[in-house]
């Protein structure tokens, strides 16, 4: 299910806020974790059963890791925390990557592999590396073992989060698993949180996606220079509105549920270089790769040949992690070498360049980036990008380029406000002012949302295959 | 909840009272079987059981449902149109919002399949050539978008309709038996006039009879001119269906008034009637069927004309209000659409005695009808 469908908005919603609200404290976790799994069954009704191995092997996992501690057996300790590891990355691979490693078999020996056509279940990237969290930090004496199982599955199938993150650390829930108040506050800004990622993925995110597919789909011999420009710049938009949208629209969730989950955006596209822009993007997936490769494998502190090595892996990891095909691979080696070139060549210099200069600096390379993202057959790629660059021969601009840019220029300048810190910064300069105002646009906002939701089968989420 | 607060009441009452008012009202409102609106039939609730459940036949069918049968949806179809334009968005669901509440089929250069365009002619040459002793017209009649170019949105760009229909002049010019059918030049002569529906992607039965003073110059034959009747005055057509454009005035069919005796056959005689049009159509949705019924495969006219000619049309639905001009033409007329006619033409052709031949497509279709291609076969 996703949250921008009517499905879930007039059926799986309201029920479970019913049965949520109406039922006391002890019962809660449990009615969270029905209502995940029928959520999660929505989609893939057999798969749940992954989830629910998973949920009982990392709670097993856990304990087992807790008592090996306790005892100061820590070499069986880590035997378990290797275990988990592997069961989990096992999984991962298993199901998002055999067809790849199939076919690139087949491509490359030409031996008749079999063709298995895994389904890849939803979700499965973001929970198999929210549980390994568990276990690492369990093992690292982060946090103690939990023992309370329904507790450890409110925490792994937690709905909100479970599609499309954030990737929330178990360090990050603990204490909420047993102990949340929810009070009015917290749901009213659950609400507003949930309209605005609405908004962003309905609004912005779907009507930019929509002129990518017409641009995507033309011949890349005939699309002139601004026109491959409004495409690649209309999937830049589409694809940080609608992840961040989800992102907004699971944080509110939790908060209607009582939890805090991490932020996960930090308005990415204002960013001066590809450092900070990877500061702001997918905040809790860099953590992550962070906290349980970078650091593990030894960060900056082993030299920098070492480093270089280790930001390279961080990077193939983080590409690859994104999706089973070789360009997103190159996607991650593309940011891994553009953040060493920054770090070790020309920092200095991109540093005291005017501020305008440094954001079309990193602004450039982060929408050839999603270039490179978008396109998974290479082939095409590389039209693309001689389109891009006007090594096409189809020239500057067409009269079919003037009409789209002409039709869609509220919705790029809409775009453009709303990936700026305009609408932060009036919204904190008139903190406690026109409450009623503005919670009157966001309702507009989502009832403009659902209108869009209902006329329009077009809403393809694009995270679902991560 | 604790600490309720004043200030937090509006959001929270306005927001779960929207989730919980729609709940109720799926489950208090009937299901629509049929939006006459959109022109199609909607999902209705799924059946449940285990083996739709585990293949996920049941919760798609859900998702279905809910997008389907929400209780407003009509409504919020035309908010979200209404918003579109309002921000300035000059086209919804592949239609253009043209001036003057024209509304007009999107074909912009790069979405013409130009490929299929050219493939579909080369079927309709060896048509000809396949039968050189017979005259065989051609008419590709220009669309909406293509005639009305003053009237598309600022800016925006039809696919060139009339350049390709000056190349495809020429390449035809080429061909002994065939004559290319000019109705653009013809057309484009009244531009003031209503040729086509505002809310259909049709031409009217005006725009019909200046294709049909195209033919007649062709043949060098003289136009009959028709009295014509007002058949309705609320005619919400496909385009109309397509954005639900709040505001928009109904369109008015009109029909030629034709005193000739005929007989209609349709569907190789499986129903037979007396008349080029079908009153029960007045009643649905989709009025344009009120010419020739719809679409049927094959359709057979016979006129109380006595002159041993008997034309074979192929076509696409602009034929339906064209085909009553010539009646006076001709002593029978076998209307074969293709989409819908699976028995071989050639024999068809022989059967009939047929002496000429008209392919009559619009310009929308022709590059994506898959049908056409039938011609190629022999």
């Amino acid at each position: 299910m996703v949250f921008s469908s009517a499905a879930f908005l007039f059926f799986f919603l309201p029920i479970t806020l019913f049965c949520y609200y109406v039922c006391p404290l002890k019962w809660k976790n449990l009615i969270l974790v029905i209502a995940s799994l029928i959520f999660y069954a929505w989609g893939e009704p057999t798969y749940i059963l992954i989830m629910l191995f998973s949920t009982v092997f990392d709670y097993v996992n856990g304990r087992l890791i807790g008592i090996f501690r306790e005892k100061g057996q820590n070499r069986k300790a880590k035997a378990i925390m290797i275990l988990s590891v592997v069961g989990n990355l096992g999984i991962l691979c298993f199901f998002k990557y055999t067809n790849l490693a199939l076919s690139t078999v087949h491509s490359l020996t030409g031996l008749a592999v079999p063709v298995l056509n895994v389904a890849l279940p939803i979700g499965i990237s973001f929970y198999t590396f929210q549980t390994m969290s568990y276990t690492l930090d369990v093992y690292l004496g982060q946090v103690k073992p939990q023992h309370n199982i329904i507790a450890f599955a409110t925490y792994v199938t937690c709905f909100p989060q479970l599609v499309a993150g954030p990737i929330v650390r178990y360090i990050d829930l603990e204490t909420q698993l047993e102990d949340r108040r929810v009070t009015s506050e917290q749901v009213a800004d659950g609400c507003r949180r949930f309209c605005i990622g609405m908004s962003k993925k309905v609004l912005l995110a779907n009507s930019a996606g929509a002129i990518w597919d017409t641009i995507k789909v033309m011949e890349p011999g005939n699309i002139p220079v601004t026109m491959a420009w409004l495409g690649a710049v209309c999937y830049t938009f589409q694809i940080y509105f609608d992840f961040s949208g989800y992102s907004d629209m699971a944080i509110g969730l939790g908060k209607m549920f009582g939890f805090t989950f991490p932020e996960n955006f930090n308005l990415p596209y204002i960013s001066k270089n590809i450092t900070e822009f990877w500061r702001r993007w997918h905040i809790s997936l860099s953590t992550w790769f962070k906290e349980y490769v970078y650091i593990p494998l030894g960060g900056n502190r082993k030299g920098v040949g070492r480093q270089i090595f280790n930001l390279m892996v961080v990077w193939g990891l983080t590409g690859f992690w994104h999706g089973a095909a070789y360009n997103f691979l190159a996607w991650g080696i593309y940011y891994g070498l553009l953040l060493i070139f920054e770090k070790f060549l020309f920092k200095k210099v991109l540093d005291k360049l005017p501020a305008i200069l440094q954001h079309i600096y990193t602004m450039f390379f982060v929408i050839l980036g999603w270039v490179l993202f978008a396109c998974e057959d290479f082939s095409f790629l590389f039209e693309y990008l001689k389109a891009l660059f006007g090594l096409q021969g189809a020239g500057f601009v067409s009269g079919e380029t003037v009409y789209m840019l002409v039709s869609h220029v509220a919705l790029l300048i809409a775009c453009v406000i709303c990936s700026s810190s305009l609408l932060r910064r009036i919204s904190q300069k008139t903190q406690g002012q026109y409450r009623v105002a503005k919670d009157i646009v966001l309702l507009g906002l989502f009832v403009i949302s659902i209108c869009f939701i209902i006329g329009s089968s077009y809403n393809p989420f694009l995270y679902f295959r991560f | 909840m604790k600490n309720m607060d004043k200030k937090n009441i509006p959001m929270l009452g306005v927001f779960l009272a929207l989730l919980f008012v729609g709940f109720i009202g799926y489950v208090i409102s009937p299901d629509v079987k049929f939006s006459e609106d959109e022109n199609r039939y909607l999902k209705e609730q799924p059946e449940f059981s285990a083996t739709a459940l585990f293949s996920g036949d049941y919760t798609n069918g859900m998702n279905d449902y809910a997008t389907d049968q929400f209780p407003l949806r009509s409504i919020a179809i035309t908010v979200k149109t209404q918003a579109q334009k309002l921000v300035g968005v000059k086209d919804s669901n592949g239609v253009y919002f043209g001036k003057g509440g024209y509304l007009m089929l999107k074909k912009t250069p790069s979405e013409f399949k130009e490929k299929k365009f050219w493939n579909n002619l080369k079927a309709v040459e060896s048509f000809a050539t396949r039968n050189s002793d017979m005259p065989v017209s051609v008419l590709l009649a220009p669309t909406a978008a293509g005639v009305y170019t003053g009237r598309l949105p600022e800016f925006a760009v039809d696919y060139h309709q009339i350049d390709t229909l000056k190349a495809v002049k020429s390449r035809l010019e080429k061909m002994e038996n065939v004559k290319f059918i000019d109705s653009y030049s013809e057309i484009q002569e009244h531009l003031r006039e209503n040729l086509y529906y505002r809310t259909d992607h049709h031409w009217t039965t005006k725009g019909a009879y200046y294709g049909y003073q195209a033919f007649c110059k062709a043949w060098d034959l003289d136009p009959v001119s028709y009295n014509t009747k007002k058949v309705s005055d609320d005619f919400y057509g496909t385009l109309y269906s397509k954005v639900l454009a709040a505001g928009t005035k109904g369109d008015t069919v009109e029909a030629p008034i034709i005193k000739e005796k005929l007989t209609v056959s349709h569907q190789m005689g499986k129903t037979v009637t007396d008349s080029l049009y079908d009153e029960t159509k007045l009643k649905v949705k989709d009025k344009y069927q009120y010419f020739l019924g719809g679409n049927d495969g094959e359709v057979t006219i016979k006129t109380d004309v006595d002159n041993g000619k008997h034309l074979l049309v192929i076509k696409d639905s602009y034929a339906n209000c064209f085909l009553p001009f010539l009646t006076k033409h001709y002593e029978s007329i076998h209307v074969v659409d293709l989409r819908y006619f699976n028995d071989n033409l050639t024999m068809y052709t022989k059967a009939n005695e047929i002496t000429e031949a008209l392919v009559l497509y619009n310009m929308n279709n022709f590059d994506e009808d898959t049908s056409v291609i039938k011609l190629m076969m022999p």
